[in-house]
């Protein structure tokens, strides 16, 4: 999958997270194919989850959200349409289903749920980081984010969203979108400027 | 620095280089970056802002361990299964208490003709509660070759035909328990931490981390025969209790009975790797010296039972150099696509596909 070099604007996929074959895939699962079902729960499940746990710290819940949105399309698979963006189309049913579980059951959801029970690549790395105190720094600056330019910044930077997708999965339009990630950019270089300056460069 | 402007930060977090490199730094990717903040020094604090916005922004996510992961993917593929799978699935996800009965029926049948044991009671009772209960995955191999199972905590075990091994969506804290009728090659996970047992009619077989076979089928004597490592058998089941009792097993030894029944002390005797039943997963230490990726696979095929699939034309210039020795299958195929930069997939018709962009 090489050849995919830098596209600032536009749609963009991650290298590793470009699958050209999802349409086929899921005209197949539409006609019953498991392999095909399969073959998106395993290339997805990873990646809604961690969208999902967003919205809810409750593990049980996200995972649940995600078990029953895909026993629905299974069950409806053959009346569901044809996305243009299979991708786009999951994240945004996960989306649908947590936000309407969180408002039925309203779970409250204790603080120390905040998984620290799992190790993950990210934490793996950040274990390896010796410039711990600039990520400490950085997360503590996102918490002062409002919770819906987060998740816009994470879909564009984390899912390599576009402006467009994003504006649909949040149901807003796309100069709010925009001004989502804008603000949310400008909020966090502001701030990072204005706290305690670390040297760069080190540990490298 | 022009604060109105994020067109600098925006072009970082934007390049998938960029977010390769953060997510899963390679020692080029480490160079590129390098030079590219020598280029332009002016940007150092933007790149490293850069940096930390992604590795924060993922970290408001909950983690997931790949484990969990499937088990949850394996849990929607059941639960969607159940009302359509053609009967001929090999893969029974928590058949009903009836089956499990009939099957733990059969082999109360068994060795030493005790059917009123108490030991066997117990069995059967386990496997009807364990029937009801949620969370257990039982796996009957109907087919005429064995096959590999991959258990939650990455564990692989070859399940003989008519065999069935039962297990938990999710071991326990303290120990990975296992419930075996009949025979089956075992290959742990090293964990000390948590000991693994395998429990049958008649034995309990307690490990770290190793790799063996045990054998409890119908009316013949009950074997354990070690590849490598260390195992403890426990008799859990004999006529009036004689011969009960612990022994240990090492490497390359094999615990069995004498072909009389009458016989009922158990002996230790070398295993020869040469003998008529071994299996060929018994004697293959796995060592790969250049060998072509086609070859590897081939190995792993006989070895495991497992069908490979995979693009044989684009990995045709792949080849390996390792030794896998007794690591679970999902281990060797892990540390395999590691080093050549390729992907796996274990489906639930236990079959694995490979995908990569070839060793050129």
């Amino acid at each position: 999958m090489g050849g995919k070099n830098s596209n600032f604007n536009g749609l963009l996929f991650c290298d590793m997270k470009l699958y050209s074959d999802d349409l086929l895939l899921w005209s197949s699962f539409k006609n019953g194919d498991r392999k095909a079902y399969e073959t998106l729960l395993n290339r997805y499940y990873s990646a809604l989850f961690h969208y999902a746990s967003r919205f809810t710290k409750n593990r049980e819940q996200a995972e649940d959200c995600i078990q029953d949105s895909f026993v629905y399309l299974w069950v409806h698979r053959a009346t569901l349409g044809s996305p243009e963006n299979v991708k786009f189309y999951l994240f945004k049913t996960i989306r649908n289903a947590v936000f309407l579980d969180i408002k039925k059951n309203s779970v409250p959801v204790p603080a120390e749920l905040w998984g620290d029970d799992e190790m993950d690549m990210e934490s793996q790395i950040i274990d390896l980081e010796t410039r711990d105190y600039n990520l400490k720094k950085l997360r503590h600056l996102l918490t002062g984010l409002p919770e819906r330019q987060r998740e816009a910044l994470y879909l564009k930077y984390f899912e390599e969203s576009s402006v467009d997708e994003i504006a649909q999965l949040m149901g807003i339009n796309r100069q709010t979108a925009a001004n989502f990630l804008y603000r949310g950019l400008s909020y966090l270089r502001e701030h990072w400027y204005q706290l305690p300056v670390l040297l760069w460069s080190f540990g490298f | 620095m022009d604060l109105s402007n994020n067109e600098d930060i925006e072009q970082l977090l934007s390049d998938p280089k960029f977010r390769k490199w953060v997510m899963n730094p390679t020692v080029s990717l480490d160079r590129y970056w390098a030079e590219w903040r020598a280029l332009y020094p002016e940007q150092e604090g933007v790149f490293w802002l850069a940096k930390d916005t992604i590795l924060a922004l993922g970290e408001e996510s909950l983690p997931l361990s790949e484990e969990r992961a499937s088990i949850n993917i394996q849990r929607i593929l059941n639960e969607t299964t159940e009302r359509e799978v053609p009967a001929s699935r090999r893969l029974y996800w928590l058949s009903v208490a009836a089956s499990v009965l009939i099957v733990s029926g059969l082999f109360a049948y068994s060795w030493l003709q005790s059917k009123d044991d108490s030991g066997q009671n117990s069995i059967q009772r386990a496997l009807v509660k364990k029937g009801e209960e949620s969370g257990w995955i039982t796996f009957t191999n109907s087919q005429k070759s064995p096959g590999p199972v991959t258990l939650p905590d990455g564990s692989t075990v070859i399940v003989f035909p008519s065999s069935s091994i039962r297990y938990p969506e999710k071991f326990s804290d303290t120990t990975r328990n296992v419930f075996l009728s009949g025979e089956a090659f075992f290959e742990v996970t090293k964990d000390a931490a948590h000991p693994f047992i395998v429990s049958t009619t008649h034995l309990s077989t307690r490990v770290l981390g190793t790799s063996f076979r045990v054998r409890d089928v119908e009316d013949e004597a009950p074997s354990v025969r070690v590849k490598t490592g260390k195992v403890e058998v426990t008799l859990t089941e004999t006529k009036n209790g004689s011969g009960s009792g612990t022994l240990i097993l090492s490497a390359h030894q094999e615990m069995n009975f004498k072909e009389n029944k009458a016989d009922l002390l158990p002996h230790i005797v070398d295993f020869d790797p040469e003998s008529a039943t071994a299996l060929p997963i018994e004697t293959n230490n796995y060592n790969f010296k250049r060998t072509p990726l086609s070859q590897v696979f081939q190995t792993l095929r006989e070895t495991y039972g497992v069908e490979i699939h995979y693009d044989k034309e684009k990995l045709a210039d792949c080849s390996l150099t390792a030794t896998l020795g007794d690591q679970p299958m999902q281990e060797k195929l892990r540390m395999i696509s590691l080093g050549l930069n390729l992907h796996f997939e274990i489906n639930t018709d236990n079959s694995v596909t490979i995908t990569g962009n070839g060793c050129r």
